[in-house]
Parts: structure tokens; sequence; C-alpha cells
């Protein structure tokens, strides 16, 4: 008898879990990716040499901060405009 | 992530709990032990003014203004030394700092007339100097020429307070980074790394700064126009606007949240649910709310809060045991 | 305090058979009581154990909701026994002991009922903790098994992007857990690498895998009851050595968290 209640306790509990929406909905677990940007302004590519924050052909912002070290970017990586 | 995310926002996060190791306000536990003496008090310095006596204090020290500080602070080494020569054992550091605590603790109440909200007020004000910790809203905190305070890859403490507001508010990721003018690669080394930050800082000065950023976050110039997507917005809810001036309709949401959770609701979306008020809004009226509190010390006042939240949580707890058909042991009677 | 053994009383005033007659009613209804909300706990905890470790095991995903939703719900109940419990106690024992007191009943005999009941109330309590840490642990993520899986995906993928502008593979030569600027090793075009979600969640569980690793030499510091503060700090470096060794990225930020964590305890002894 206790058994059976605690069971169905229990099942209207996980019921109720499922059926409420989540706050800030429902979590998408995504698989690795890769992909590359192009200048929007000018269509280059982008190449990690030139430096992250800006287009090395026409100058575009692509970051529109001064980078700092951080734990893979660099300072290192600010393009020249930045520097 | 999102979830670590406002669980760090929440602060309700064991694992973020742990990391960042805070403190439970040490002040609230003080009033209370200070009430307590207060009954059975014997008395031993009877020369000083009697409790009641109207004392001015200054705004930024909370020091009686019938005195001057330095005064106040060489009595109150003198104090401590006399303390300290007393000991019959090596003290850690930590305790020689609660040593110099008390002694200024025991002059402080001699000094003002035993007023213990006042001598709460005080700490709090103090508090980097007495305890090595930070509180919120006394401005404590000096980011000028602080290392701690740089921002990373551009990204300001403020800064960081106004994306993880706006993220709370369910604003997609994607719509805030491009306001702010960053790429994910950035702001997900900006997302570690701040709370890396706040965990090197013994003193808990960057998290006070934080909330204290966080309570403004709404009005951050790059952030304020956008919309929130699945949240309901700001404007013209006058739910929020109801919990941004009625101390008792907030505690009465806290009590609601709490017991929702306590019955297996994600408490955060019954609050937008019902009262279409987003967490992100909700944490930031929270902090004003603590700030006014901390400002302005009244632990009875604190007390009346806490006993009128409490009595709320226990009607809303009534509430969804009925929709649930009851609590376990309902039918157990002494 | 002491003064109070002293007292006339302790020696033994005879109770009389009404008083003692109630005494011992309270005292039973009370075990009784207490007994059955026990009862009624681990029925709820011995069903929602096993529940709470299928969920866990039947999902694939890192952040799953409704574990914690429904875990929370079962606390929630415990939470509500033991207000309950607590309430009796403040409505009847404790009134009931008071009116021992008044009525000038035995006092050794009044303070042994306010023991016996209180040493009940204790080992109630001590039941609903014990269930709420094997809740706890029920819920709990394998973070082992975790780590295993970020691993064996790292194997999976670590050759398996190439360049987005020529073609030319680009190798992980090791766990990214943040999206990262990688650049063409070809054509120099920097490509951007996002990490699945499992990934990403390796810096979150880094701290709880280098304690669980290394909690064995926490207790040794423990056992000796904290006397011994090299073992705390032997603890220590070799946790944040393991820390290290599972986001080596990170090293250089959790050495500053390090000192601090030093620089705490050494402020302690």
């Amino acid at each position: 008898m206790e058994e059976k209640k605690a069971q169905s306790f229990l099942e209207k509990l996980k019921a109720k879990a499922q059926a409420q929406e989540k706050y800030g909905g429902p979590v998408t677990e995504k698989e690795a990716s890769i992909g590359t940007r192009t200048c929007p302004n000018c269509g280059a590519g982008r190449a990690k040499d030139d430096g992250l924050t800006h287009c090395a052909y026409c100058g575009f912002e692509f970051l529109q901060v001064t980078l700092t070290d951080g734990l893979h970017i660099k300072k290192e990586d600010n393009s020249r405009e930045n520097q | 992530m999102f979830k670590k995310f406002l669980n760090n926002i929440l602060g309700n996060d064991a694992d973020q709990q742990k990391q960042q190791e805070p403190v439970v306000n040490p002040f609230q536990q003080q009033a209370a032990r200070h009430d307590n003496e207060a009954d059975d008090d014997d008395n031993d310095d009877d020369n000083v003014p009697v409790q009641g006596t109207q004392y001015q204090f200054d705004p930024h020290t909370q020091h009686g203004t019938h005195y001057t500080k330095d005064a106040f602070d060489a009595a109150a080494n003198r104090h401590y030394e006399e303390m300290l020569a007393n000991q019959d054992e090596a003290l850690s550091e930590n305790e020689k700092r609660n040593l110099k605590r008390e002694a200024v603790t025991q002059l402080y109440l001699q000094w003002n007339g035993h007023n213990y909200d006042q001598l709460v007020q005080f700490e709090m004000a103090n508090s980097l100097e007495l305890t090595g910790y930070a509180t919120q809203g006394f401005n404590q905190v000096k980011e000028e020429g602080n290392p701690l305070y740089e921002p990373i890859h551009g990204i300001s403490l403020y800064d960081y307070a106004g994306i993880a507001h706006a993220m709370a508010q369910g604003v997609p990721e994607e719509t805030i980074l491009k306001a702010i003018g960053i790429e994910k690669a950035v702001w997900e080394e900006v997302n570690i790394l701040w709370p890396e930050r706040m965990k090197e800082d013994a003193s808990f000065g960057i998290m006070t700064k934080y909330g204290e950023y966080f309570a403004t976050a709404g009005q951050h110039p790059k952030l304020a126009h956008l919309k929130s997507g699945a949240a309901a917005t700001a404007e013209g809810n006058p739910n929020l606007e109801q919990l941004k001036t009625d101390r008792y309709f907030y505690e009465e949401l806290c009590g609601a949240r709490t017991a929702a959770y306590e019955y297996g609701l994600d408490g955060a979306q019954w609050i937008l649910e019902n009262f279409g008020i987003n967490l992100s809004d909700f944490q930031a009226v929270a902090m004003d709310w603590m700030t006014a509190q901390n400002q302005q010390f009244n632990s009875s006042e604190i007390q009346h809060y806490m006993d009128y939240q409490l009595q709320k949580q226990k009607e809303y707890s009534e509430k969804f045991a009925k929709e649930q058909g009851g609590n376990i042991a309902d039918d157990i009677a002494f | 305090m002491f003064g109070l053994f002293s007292n006339k009383k302790e020696a033994g005033d005879p109770v009389s058979p009404e008083w003692a007659q109630q005494i011992h009613e309270t005292q039973d209804r009370w075990f009784t009581f207490l007994q059955k909300l026990e009862e009624r706990v681990e029925a709820l905890c011995l069903a929602a154990i096993p529940e709470l470790k299928a969920m866990r095991s039947s999902t694939d995903s890192i952040y799953e909701a409704n574990i914690g939703q429904v875990w929370s719900g079962i606390r929630g109940q415990i939470n509500q026994v033991q207000e309950k419990a607590r309430e009796t106690e403040e409505q009847k024992i404790r009134p009931f002991y008071r009116q021992l007191k008044n009525a000038g009943v035995n006092y050794a005999v009044a303070l042994q009922f306010i023991e016996t009941c209180s040493e009940r109330y204790r080992r109630f309590e001590d039941s609903c903790h014990s269930w709420q840490d094997q809740l706890e642990a029920a819920t709990k993520q394998d973070h082992e098994a975790l780590y295993q899986k970020i691993l064996e995906e790292h194997e999976q993928v670590k050759n398996q992007f190439s360049c987005q502008q020529c073609g030319a593979p680009i190798y992980l030569e090791k766990i990214y857990f943040t999206t990262s600027y990688l650049q063409c090793p070809a054509c120099r075009t920097q490509n951007t690498y996002e990490p699945s979600t499992l990934a990403k969640s390796l810096n979150w569980i880094a701290r709880d895998l280098a304690e669980e690793r290394t909690a064995h030499l926490l207790d040794a510091y423990r056992k000796d009851a904290g006397q011994d503060a090299d073992l705390y700090r032997h603890y220590l470096r070799s946790m944040f050595d393991e820390w290290n060794r599972i986001v080596p990225d990170m090293a250089a930020s959790n050495e500053k968290f390090y000192q601090r964590q030093l620089d705490d305890f050494n402020r302690s002894v």
C-alpha cells in the first residue's frame, strides 16, 4: 500500500516536470562543427595572420573590442588597426 | 551551457557555489548575536551614553560625527593590543583579525550608544578593512588601477553583467553578441575568464561589483534596446513595476518561487508564466532590495520581511500541495 | 544551570501516577508519530532512488532538467515532513515539558522526558539527512563516465575536420571546450571551430573530477582531525595538479586560484 502510494506520487511528479516548459527553453545539444566567416564588406577570406579584429583588405571591423591575453586568443590577434 | 549560466546568476548551483566559496552575510548573524547579548548585558561600561541618544553618522564611514576617525582608530588599536596581550596561545592571522574586529566592535558600541543596527551598518561600510570581504551597496570597490578589473577581450565587468542580464532575459545569444560587437569565440573565453577572476579575488569585490552592475544592467547602452525572446518584456508589465516598489509583493514572489521548486516545478518559469516577470529582471530587482536593505540596516524590519516571506511560502506550498493531491504525510497525526 | 542539580526535587519527589501516565503516553505518541513519518519518507525514497538513477542513466544529455525538478520535488516532501515534526515538537512536546516543570513534577523525571524525546527527534532528523544524501548520490552525474565520453568523442572527431576554404585537413591537437579560431595549416584561412555541447562541459566538470580523484587525500587530513596542516596542503596541491591535467588550458588561471586557496588556508592556521 505504502509503496504504491509512493510510486504514484513519483509518477505524478515526473509527469509534472515533463509537462512544464523549461525556463530559457529546451536545451539543445549540438555536435562539433567548423566554419569560416568572410568579410561581409568586401568578401575577402580571413587569415589568422592578419589579426582577428579587422578585415586585412578593407578594414571592416569583425570585432569591436581590443583583445587581451585569454585562453587561446592573445593580444597578438588584434589586427594592426587595433594596435 | 545556458542552464549553468542561469544557475550562476541564481546562485543555486552547488558546484558554482563551491567554486566561488560564497560567504554567508556575516553581519546578519552578528546582529542576531548582539541582540541576545543585549539581554544579559551585565553593564560593564556604565559611563557610556544610554541607548537612544541621537548621534549623527558620517554617511561614508558610518562613524559618529562626535569624534574623529583618527581618535577612534587609535583607541581601537590600544584596546586590541590589550586584548592581544591577554591571549594565552599564539593566534592565527584569522584569529587576530577576529580579535581586532571584536575590539573595534566593543569600542564602537561604547562610543555610539549601543545601537546594534548602526553597528551592523558600520561593519558593512568598513567590511573590507574589518573582515577582508566587500559588501554590496557601500562603494568599497575601486576598479581603477586594479588589474583584476581590467576588461577581458575588451569586455568590462559592466558589459559582462549586461550580457548576463540580457541572456537570462531570453534574448538570443547571437543578437546580444552582435550588439556588443564580438564573436562567439571571444564570448566563450570571456564567459570563462570573468568567473576565473572572481575566484582569484579573495575579497569578493568583483562579485559584489558584479551584483551592483547587474541591478542596472537593463540600461546597458548597447543592450537596452534588445527585445527578449520567450521572456516578457520589461516595459509595461505592472507586476514588474510592483515588484520594484512593493517590498511585500517582492517577498511574496520569492516565497512563491521557493515553494514552486519544492513542489517539483521550475520556479523561474512558473514566475514567468504567472506574473510575466523573467528571471533576469527579478534578480536585478532583488539586487536593488538587498542594496537598500544594507544601506538602511534595520534588523527588526529584516526579520519582519523574512517572516512575511516564510508565511507566503507556506501559503503557496499549500496551494501546490493541493494541486498535487496533498503531501506524503498529511494523514499522519500526533 | 548547574544550580539546577542541587534542587531538592532532583533527589525525587515521587511522581503522581496521573503524571507518570501522561509522560508515558506523550512520549509513546511522539515515538510512534516520528516512526510513521520516517516510514513514509523511507517509502518515498526507496521508490525514488532507483527512479532517479534510471532517469540519469537513460539519458545521454548532459543537462537534464527533469531530474532536477523531480529531485527537488522529493526534497520538498522531505522538508514538509521535517516541518511537520518541528511544528509538532514545538506545539506538543515543548509545552508539555513546560507544564511538567510548572506543575513541579520531579525535575529529573521531566528532564529525562525531554531528553528522551529530543534524542528521538535527533534520530529522526539524522534519518532525513541520510535520505537526502542518498537522493543526492542517486542524482549525481558520473563525472568519470562523462569524462570518458568526452575523451572518446575527441578520438572520433579530431581528424574529421577540414578547412572550409581549401579543404586541407585541420587536426584538433587537444580538446577544445570553447569555440576557437583555428588556422588552416595549408592556406592560413582562419576557421572557427565550435566544440560539441559534450566537449564544452569539460571545463565545468574538471574540478569535480579532480576533487573526486583526490578525495582520499582530503580524508587523510580530516581523519587526522585537521591537526596536520601539511596534509591539507598536500591535498590542495595534488587536487590542482589533477585539475590542471584534465584542463591544461586552465592551468595559468587555476594557479592563481590555488594561491588564493592556499593563502586562505594559511591564514587560518
